[in-house]
């Protein structure tokens, strides 16, 4: 008994020597409570600033100026100035499908093309920079890192400590192990509702309409279910997403009524290019679905553009359903009509007339088409096609 | 006479277990229905799948064979290859995973016509890319078949300066001498 009670002495007090605390004080901003950056928390953001550099070196990051900076401003509306001060954010856009959007310690927050594209106002995007700078304000990577850190020196412990308990301090090992393993996947419960609950707060006080909060998170559900996605992803995750909506169900309760800002026409007008840009990724991925809704919300704002009526023409040539053939040239047709030079419908419209036999409009088309892009990366097919169309 | 034994057994272990092997010259693989003829003194890799040799390490330049199912799921995109498809759709399908693969940054396709291998029409696709950890840019020749109910690739990448131009033209002796041992 008395060897049990020593035991336990020695691991309580090799926890609490192994443990760095895991509560920080949030950015509140104001020169009462300045914010002292910590020696953990200056190599995180050191390493944040190292990664960041490679992705600002890719071609992944959305270059329109506009676009970028009207999320900035959108960022800048949700936290007061002095907060500003202490922590410099930014908004960033990655032009990638995936339904994702993530936060490093120094305020950099990425949010991918896709993400942006399921949204139908400002105010859902509001939610989602809400939601992740508090990550920032609130240091949650901090407190996730020295989070993991003590269940490390915690598993140390536990494993030289238990190994005199024989089999079952070697069972409890191994189950700690994969507990682990499954609490690194994304902040904890705890965390994630406190970036919702403080988001929901920054959003409200920005005069947004609370109504608008959770709606983004119930699409985005929709979608996962729907598609079948797959994503390793926070945000692409089903039940993380089932959380997200029940706390904004909760905490629209607080609200009722309220209204407030959508900004549903400025928000569409200022993304209108992303939609081009996912639709691209989307007809890559095969998820025509997405790419369809993406082009024809474009198509809403801008009816005449020509690339856009060949995106179209390629989700309904490569989804290939009944009646998707015909839709398919009319929108090559559709896109010639806007543009006679948009060389890649004249391409399309060839090969759809070969495949139909109508040789003498296939080569009409496709020769055409090596007029207006003679550089053609595919030269070479279309010179073959136009040897079958003699 | 026991020692000598244990000393050829270790050598035999250490050698079969060995993660890469010299070769050189004609290359047979049975089970995947092919056979190629290998540059001297290249590595072959024995941990992983298909056809893997480099000769001065796997991030500057690789000559990859592989076979799959034309059915197979693929990794990147929902798009599928189907039976009889046209040479120029197989490779836009190939084109399509490589760039659905979140991986690469810096895609650019340099170029994609139709090819022959083992006497099969088939498709090239010539594209440059970059790694999403590193900044090296890469180059890659790829040769794509369509042969019963398989695809059969042979791909060479290597580091786009200075490497890709050095062994590209072992890499098209190597996709020449590409034979399907029963077509």
């Amino acid at each position: 008994m008395k060897k049990a009670l020593y035991l336990f002495i020695l691991i309580a007090l090799s926890l609490l020597a192994g443990c760095e605390t895991t509560s920080v004080l949030p950015i509140r901003g104001g020169s009462s409570s300045s914010f002292q950056m910590e020696s953990d928390e200056r190599r995180l953001w050191n390493r944040s600033e190292e990664e960041e550099k490679k992705l600002e070196r890719s071609d992944l990051l959305c270059r329109d100026e506009e676009l970028v900076s009207y999320v900035n401003e959108v960022a800048k509306k949700l936290y007061p100035a002095e907060v500003h001060q202490q922590v410099s954010f930014r908004i960033a856009i990655i032009k990638n499908p995936l339904l994702n959007a993530f936060a490093y310690p120094n305020g950099t927050i990425y949010v991918h093309s896709g993400m942006i594209t399921r949204m139908e106002n400002e105010a859902e995007l509001a939610t989602l920079l809400a939601h992740e700078m508090t990550h920032v304000t609130h240091r949650h990577a901090l407190q996730q890192m020295r989070d993991l850190k003590n269940k490390a020196a915690f598993m140390a412990t536990f494993n030289v400590l238990t190994l005199p308990a024989g089999v079952w301090g070697s069972i409890a090992s191994l189950l700690g192990q994969v507990g682990t393993l499954a609490a690194v996947q994304g902040y904890s419960r705890e965390l994630e509702t406190e970036a919702d609950t403080e988001g929901f707060g920054l959003v409200v006080a920005a005069q947004y309409d609370p109504a608008e909060t959770g709606k983004l998170f119930l699409r985005l559900k929709e979608d996962v279910e729907e598609q079948k996605i797959e994503e390793p992803f926070f945000f692409g995750s089903h039940p993380r997403l089932q959380e997200r909506i029940e706390n904004y169900e909760k905490l629209q309760t607080l609200h009722p009524g309220k209204g407030g800002m959508k900004k549903e026409e400025v928000f569409s007008q200022k993304i209108c290019a992303l939609f081009l840009i996912d639709a691209d990724q989307n007809i890559s991925a095969g998820n025509y679905k997405i790419a369809q809704r993406e082009v024809e919300r474009f198509l809403s704002q801008k009816p005449d553009d020509a690339h856009a009526h060949f995106l179209l023409g390629e989700v309904y040539r490569q989804r290939n359903e009944q009646g998707d053939q015909d839709r398919a040239m009319a929108s090559y047709q559709e896109s010639i009509g806007k543009n006679p030079s948009y060389a890649n419908s004249y391409k399309a419209l060839g090969l759809l007339h070969l495949k139909k036999g109508e040789k003498p409009q296939a080569k009409e088309h496709l020769q055409r088409y090596l007029i207006l892009s003679p550089q053609a990366q595919d030269r070479a097919y279309i010179l073959e096609y136009l040897k079958q169309c003699e | 006479m026991t020692k000598k034994y244990w000393l050829v057994l270790i050598l035999f272990f250490i050698t079969a277990c060995a993660p890469w092997a010299k070769v050189g010259g004609d290359y047979r693989e049975e089970s995947q229905n092919y056979s190629v003829t290998l540059p001297e003194g290249w590595m072959k890799s024995n941990t992983v799948d298909g056809l893997l040799v480099t000769r001065d390490g796997v991030l500057l330049q690789t000559i990859r064979v592989e076979r799959f199912k034309i059915d197979q799921d693929l990794k990147h995109t929902r798009k599928k290859y189907s039976q009889n498809m046209p040479p120029q759709e197989m490779a836009d399908v190939t084109i399509d995973n490589i760039k659905s693969d979140p991986l690469i940054t810096n895609f650019k396709l340099l170029e994609s016509s139709p090819a022959t291998l083992s006497g099969i029409p088939g498709s090239k696709i010539v594209y440059e890319f970059k790694t999403k950890e590193g900044q090296l840019r890469f180059k890659c020749i790829h040769y794509g078949i369509m042969s019963g109910e398989w695809i059969y690739g042979i791909r060479y990448v290597a580091a786009a300066r200075h490497y890709f131009d050095k062994d590209v033209q072992t890499f098209e002796t190597v996709s020449q001498s590409f034979r399907l041992l029963k077509p």
